[in-house]
């Protein structure tokens, strides 16, 4: 992220955490962790809880057991805007930008916790590291492709340069040069700079290629951990994502 | 407890539930948000009043009113019905349109104020201010009013009226067009897409709520004999509304259990409040609206659903077996379909021909479950499985198409043409038009200039229900399933020739309907095996993961059977492996006449089913052609798949 983050190197440890959406949990018990500095992916099928965990992590879904630590800072069950002040920075999976706001309004929203002055420099930060959104600062979110509101949704948490960046699939909507960007230069060089990134994605490849470790998520429990090059010797994990057809 | 306040208590609360189960039909059930409920049940009122009344000449000008027919019992209460149903037609300009659901509640509300000063203020018209009283009651001429037996029995047939009422809007609701409605509630813009008349549907709530909001005022004035503005304030809505919402809205026994508890609960709780006469003498009131104020928030805060929320909708089907029922499709065409599937695209895992009707489930027996299963209409689609792409009859077409939002263009002259049978893919950088253009396609957008051809007629005009119904079914980018729908329910509220999907099928009762529900389900529930979703055919599909939702949308897609599939990147968060067998499904479908045009980034998947592939960049076609050709293209390298 154009090398500006603060360093603050944090690390997030969530331990045993079981949530979900009141009856039966969605996730069970399910420990990850992610050290400043460490891209770690989540991948894994529909409805395996991935983004269920995600959420539980940022306080949007009640955890029902189990705890959530950032650095020093004890957020299990903490309310959102406690977590984000914790130095979390959460894209949801449905980006919801404010729509009938214009681009700069909504960075200057991802901004609200910072002093006035320093909005202006980051809003020019987060341009240069999408510059089709820099092209468009006054034009109302709700106009932008889908796409390009992905790109919104992302710059607006980059506003706070967080020391933990947990992403639900980043690049669902994006086309492949601009996935390809994200992914090997925009998220490669928010952990370079210092920032925990927790990453879900379904274009499994792309993701493992950056990735330091790795959790599959399956039934709402970790069924595999460990390195890309781990679970690429699996059977088992070939099987499921890599299976040769779905690549880049 | 004497007689006389039992009476008066079951009256009101009869009035008052029938009320209820007109808003909670319009609210809870269709989202129709109409803060100008209570000129409906005004309306009624006024009309039972003058068609009981003698002309106002008969009692020397001490009231003056319209008419005044002196109509014998029941007129004046269907009358009523009749006018507050009537009445409901010219709000049709404030619900339908494009009207979004916000303003068109506010002009119903401004509607009531004004309507409540003209008649408060204008003498002639309905005696004004002082209000209509000496109102005949029903059958006073055979019948001495004061007795304690035709008390009960004005009480009986007031109940027995809100049972019936009950009763009508739970037929409705439990139809396939109450479902229609439900769906219409949690998202206007999808159900349009699936082929429903949003405009017919909410007219129809407003004069359906209207009749019943008559009535129900009709039988009140029956009862109080008179009938003034203050009896229907704008603010009397907002009661009705804290009922419904307490109650449960989409839940027609927490209307009646609202009613109940909200204005009649307050009006006999304030009686038991002790008054002295230091107090001002309006306190007592005035606090009944701030309590009624803070019970509606504090509902809303706690249990926003409702004492009795709405009630999940399970509906149970047996899968439909390729094998026991007779494809509708062209005799011939499921072993050419097959032929060409297994030519046009090699798969490592396509099984032999002859296990075409297997009931596995696998990639090979797809077509002919397609056809049975995934409903396409193939009757009128020509054999198309041996002739290349190019050769095949146009069936979509877009003319030098212009989309322009606020002087920004997102699409600037696009020609495009889709060939029937095809799987047509787009491509494209973010922003190059390509969810515009199949917005326009399908009509949720209307084009700034240029034309849209289907089936070689021009729909430029059509409304994106008309469309649907033609077979043009589209699909969207972002999450749009109905969240109040399970998911079983999603795929039904697609179906487009279920008998019981208007209101005279779902008040003609679920035995007329039930033959095609439950062949509708069938096909349903063998889609869900076929997508692995059968577990969830009962979740809400707003409880499922986004990957789920995406595949939930395919599968209703696929339930209105299309003639023409636009699907806005359908792959985006499904897995990998799902995502290959949906592109298998597709293919499929299309070897059996199913003709698609989708948006996708997943180029692998573009490499393997899409042909032709469009490339868009910047609001123009750059490039058709196959993936590999575009591939070697530098404008569509540079446009991209670089960065």
């Amino acid at each position: 992220m154009s090398g500006e983050h603060t360093g603050r190197g944090v690390p997030l440890r969530a331990t045993g955490v079981t949530a979900g959406y009141g009856g039966d949990p969605v996730i069970r018990n399910v420990t990850v962790r992610a050290e400043p500095g460490e891209i770690v992916s989540l991948v894994g099928a529909n409805g395996s809880g991935k983004s269920t965990l995600l959420k539980s992590l940022v306080g949007v879904v009640r955890v029902t057991a189990g705890t959530v630590v950032v650095g020093e800072a004890d957020v299990t069950r903490k309310a959102p805007e406690e977590v984000a002040r914790a130095g979390v920075g959460y894209v949801p999976q449905v980006d919801d930008v404010f729509a009938p706001l214009t681009v700069r309004e909504n960075l200057e929203m991802g901004g609200y916790l910072l002093p006035s002055r320093q909005v202006r420099d980051r809003i020019d930060e987060v341009a240069t590291v999408f510059p089709r959104l820099a092209a468009m600062l006054s034009r109302a979110a709700g106009k932008l492709s889908g796409g390009e509101r992905k790109m919104l949704a992302m710059g607006r948490v980059l506003m706070l340069q967080p020391a933990v960046f947990l992403l639900d699939e980043p690049t669902a909507n994006l086309a492949p040069a601009i996935a390809r960007t994200l992914l090997e230069d925009n998220v490669r060089r928010l952990a370079a700079s210092g920032a925990s990134v927790l990453i879900v994605e379904q274009r499994a490849r792309a993701v493992l290629a950056i990735s330091d470790r790795t959790y599959v998520l399956a039934g709402g429990e970790v069924r595999m951990e460990g390195t890309p090059a781990e679970l690429a010797a699996s059977p088992a994990f070939i099987e499921s994502f890599l299976g040769g057809t779905v690549s880049r | 407890m004497n007689s006389y306040y039992l009476i008066n208590l079951l009256i009101y609360a009869a009035v008052d539930a029938m009320a209820c189960l007109g808003l909670s039909q319009q609210f809870g059930v269709a989202g129709v948000t109409n803060f100008g409920f209570i000129i409906f049940q005004a309306a009624g009122g006024y009309t039972a009043a003058i068609l009981a009344l003698p002309a106002d000449s008969a009692n020397g000008a001490f009231q003056s009113y319209l008419g005044g027919w002196n109509l014998p019992f029941p007129i004046p209460w269907i009358g009523a019905a009749v006018v507050g149903g009537l009445i409901a037609l010219p709000f049709t300009f404030l619900v339908g349109r494009r009207l979004r659901g916000d303003f068109a509640a506010v002009g119903l509300l401004v509607t009531a104020v004004l309507l409540n000063l003209l008649a408060t203020n204008y003498r002639p018209l309905l005696n004004g201010d002082a209000g209509l009283s000496l109102i005949p009651q029903p059958l006073a001429g055979e019948y001495n009013p004061q007795s304690a037996g035709y008390q009960w029995a004005l009480t009986a047939v007031a109940v027995a009226a809100c049972a019936a009422v009950y009763l009508l809007v739970r037929r409705i609701t439990e139809s396939p067009y109450g479902r229609s409605l439900r769906a219409m509630r949690d998202n206007d813009t999808v159900a349009d897409s699936l082929g429903k008349n949003l405009l017919s549907l909410r007219t129809t709530m407003l004069v359906v709520g209207g009749a019943i909001a008559g009535l129900s005022g009709g039988i009140l004035i029956s009862y109080i004999t008179t009938w003034s503005p203050a009896a229907w304030g704008y603010a009397e809505t907002v009661v009705l509304f804290a009922a419904v919402i307490i109650g449960g809205a989409g839940n027609h026994r927490g209307a009646i259990l609202g009613a109940i508890l909200v204005p009649v609960g307050f009006e006999e709780v304030t009686r038991y409040i002790p008054t002295s006469n230091s107090l001002p003498p309006n306190l007592i009131p005035s606090l009944q609206w701030v309590a009624i104020g803070l019970l509606i928030v504090s509902f809303l805060w706690v249990r926003p659903q409702g004492i009795l929320p709405e009630r999940k909708r399970v509906i149970r089907a047996e899968p439909l077996r390729p094998a026991a029922t007779p494809a509708p499709a062209a005799p011939d065409s499921t072993g050419q379909a097959e032929a060409a599937t297994a030519s046009a695209v090699p798969r490592p895992a396509a099984p032999p021909p002859g296990e075409a009707v297997s009931p596995a489930g696998t990639l090979g027996s797809v077509s002919t479950a397609a056809a049975a299963v995934g409903g396409v209409r193939s009757a009128d689609v020509p054999g198309t499985g041996q002739q290349a792409p190019g050769d095949r009859e146009v069936v979509l077409q877009a003319v030098d198409v212009v989309r322009e939002f606020g002087g920004v263009r997102a699409v600037a002259g696009v020609s495009l043409s889709v060939r029937r049978g095809t799987l047509t893919g787009l491509i494209g950088p973010n922003g190059a038009g390509k969810s515009t253009l199949l917005a326009m396609l399908a009509g949720t957008l209307p084009v700034s200039a240029g034309q849209i051809r289907y089936q070689g007629k021009d729909v430029t005009g059509l409304p994106a229900y008309r469309r649907a119904r033609l077979g043009l079914i589209r699909t969207f980018q972002l999450a749009s399933e109905f969240k109040k729908l399970t998911v079983m329910e999603n795929l039904l509220s697609a179906v487009p020739r279920n008998c019981g999907d208007s209101l005279r099928g779902a008040l003609a009762g679920p035995r007329y309907w039930r033959g095609d529900e439950e062949a509708a389900a069938a096909r349903a529930a063998a889609l869900l095996e076929r997508f692995g979703l059968e577990a969830h055919a009962s979740s809400y599909a707003g409880d499922l993961s986004g990957g789920q939702r995406r595949m939930v949308e395919i599968m209703r897609a696929l339930m209105a059977e299309p003639l023409v599939l636009l699907l806005d990147e359908p792959m985006a968060g499904v897995h990998p492996a799902l995502a290959r067998k949906i592109g298998g499904e597709l293919v499929a479908l299309a070897a059996g006449g199913l003709t698609v045009l989708m948006v996708e980034h997943e180029l692998a998947i573009m490499d393997e089913f899409c042909d032709p592939v469009v490339a868009m960049a910047e609001g123009a076609v750059l490039a058709q052609g196959t993936m590999s050709e575009l591939r070697r293209r530098s404008d569509v390298v540079e446009a991209y798949l670089v960065g």
